[in-house]
């Protein structure tokens, strides 16, 4: 099972800033969603709402054809790990956590859990507070995806995670995925790190919507044009330019903006090799501007 | 409530004992031995001729303790429930029931503890007698000692959830500036029920204690009214983010 999500026209105004700007949009059920923007886009906003950590105000969210605030069907099928774990009280143990997430969330998967614990090395036994930063991000990973909820969401998650517990997070992720197909949302600023498992991508910038496509079309929004250097130049010249790299008389440019066929051909014939751009660099490019 | 309230409000409350539970055993053990301590050492050095009660102090912790826990309800527990699934409406329901259940355990405590003080003077051929007043005349009489304390430590509790539910939702300034109203369930109920301390400083006043009967239905009345306002109140408060 997994939940859709539709939200219409949705705002959200701090004292000092609007956090999310009339916000539009709509995400099927069963699918990884990629959701980016820079820090103070507003994607920790959004996600307290779609989760019902917030009241919405302004606009509308709507999680599997209803509102999920106060909604107790709704709430229990949706779990959200913020950074700091919520989930998370600094008196208990590891233990005391898992045993609550048993009792509260009607999806929990015991056997996962344990394999999580397992896997991140996490001692059961022991106390909260006396876990590290990436453990205690470890720990609510852990009770995220054993939850098994149809609508599953991570908002930088992984604080503190070294790279072998990150890797073995997105791996574990993709497995449960696949065994038990429900929709995912992870808010990340480590782009290439995840871009993988994502199928689509939601851009946020300033509370607005940038871009919400799938993770292949995106990409091939620019083109990454290797080869000789002084054909890379001409066939690039004109186009906007997210970064270029050099090595001896072979040069990397990526570019962004669509590549007709006839100009792939027209780089078939002068040797040079087009590929999709990375995520990152579409992302700084979309995103880039006056941000203070 | 719905069938799925319900369901969800019985394993919030079960939660929520467990979570509960380590902290009032420990509150309990150390409380009666501590009492037993010093009670101890009073009948030893005391002037034979005085019977004055020693549990009775124990009013205090009994009364402050399980404050310090409403206080901490909202605080520690709504941002869990609420991020394993709950909706504030049945985390508000678990909690009346914390409030409920934590104060009857308190008004269990302090009635045995009389009870056995009773017994004890009784050993010796005496009556312990009481510095404040009571609803009761004598350590025995659970059946009255419960109810009393059960109210006043309730309405203590409540006024706890409904302080740290104003700290959590509005931050530290506005909910200290509005303490002295914040904490209007606790004294009406005090007052009303003027045992203890409160019925002390009532006796000191010249105020008369109010019919038993008046008493106990205005301080049930005061307590549904505060409980049921602060259950409204957590159902409009937004999650904060927490601090990584």
């Amino acid at each position: 099972m997994s939940l859709g999500i539709d939200i219409q026209g949705l705002t959200v105004r701090y004292p000092d800033v609007t956090a999310i700007d009339d916000l539009t949009l709509r995400l099927a059920g069963g699918k990884i969603y990629g959701l980016l923007g820079r820090n103070g886009s507003g994607k920790t906003t959004l996600l307290s709402l779609i989760a019902a950590y917030r009241r919405v105000r302004e606009g509308r969210v709507i999680v599997d054809g209803q509102e999920p605030f106060e909604n107790e069907r709704l709430t229990q099928q949706i779990c959200l790990i913020r950074e700091a774990g919520d989930v998370v009280i600094d008196g208990d143990s590891v233990g005391n956590i898992l045993r609550r997430a048993r009792l509260l969330r009607p999806t929990w998967d015991d056997d996962a859990a344990e394999r999580l614990l397992e896997l991140f090395e996490l001692p059961r036994r022991r106390g909260v507070s006396k876990l590290s930063r990436g453990q205690r991000s470890a720990l609510g990973i852990t009770v995220g995806l054993a939850s098994r909820a149809p609508l599953t969401m991570f908002d930088e998650s992984y604080l503190g995670m070294d790279a072998p517990s990150r890797y073995a997070f997105y791996d574990a992720l993709l497995e449960d995925y696949m065994e038990h197909p429900r929709t995912i949302i992870l808010s990340t600023h480590l782009i290439e790190e995840v871009a993988r498992l994502f199928e689509e991508v939601v851009i946020i910038d300033r509370g607005r919507l940038v871009a919400h496509e799938d993770t292949d079309t995106l990409r091939m929004r620019g083109a990454a044009v290797v080869g000789p250097a002084v054909a890379v130049d001409d066939f690039t010249a004109g186009m906007t330019v997210l970064g270029e790299q050099r090595l001896g008389g072979t040069k990397s440019v990526t570019v962004y903006g669509d590549i007709g066929e006839d100009a792939r051909r027209v780089a078939t014939d002068w040797g040079l090799e087009l590929s999709p751009v990375a995520l990152q660099d579409l992302f700084v490019h979309l995103t880039k501007g006056d941000h203070a | 409530m719905s069938a799925t309230t319900y369901q969800r409000t019985g394993v919030a409350v079960r939660d929520l004992t467990l979570g509960f539970r380590l902290s009032l055993i420990w509150f309990v053990v150390i409380i009666a031995i501590a009492f037993a301590v010093i009670g101890a050492i009073v009948v030893s050095v005391r002037d034979p001729s005085t019977t004055e009660s020693v549990w009775e102090n124990s009013a205090y912790a009994t009364r402050y303790f399980p404050l310090s826990q409403g206080i901490m309800l909202t605080a520690v527990y709504l941002p869990v429930a609420v991020a394993s699934g709950l909706t504030r409406r049945t985390f508000g329901y678990a909690a009346t029931i914390g409030v409920i259940g934590i104060s009857g355990i308190m008004a269990v405590f302090e009635a045995a503890g009389y009870l056995v003080e009773y017994w004890a003077f009784d050993l010796t051929g005496d009556v312990p007698t009481y510095a404040t007043p009571h609803l009761f005349e004598h350590g025995y009489q659970f059946w009255i000692s419960v109810p009393e304390v059960w109210i006043v430590v309730a309405g203590n509790v409540a006024a706890g959830w409904l302080i740290g539910s104003a700290y959590y939702r509005w931050g530290w300034l506005g909910p200290t500036l509005a303490l002295p109203l914040l904490i209007i369930p606790a004294l009406v109920v005090e007052a009303l029920m003027s045992v203890g301390w409160a019925g002390a400083a009532m006796d000191a006043m010249g105020f008369e204690r109010p019919p038993t009967w008046l008493a106990v239905t205005s301080c049930l009345a005061v307590l549904a009214i505060t409980l049921s306002g602060v259950h409204r109140f957590v159902r409009t408060i937004d999650i904060r983010p927490q601090k990584a």
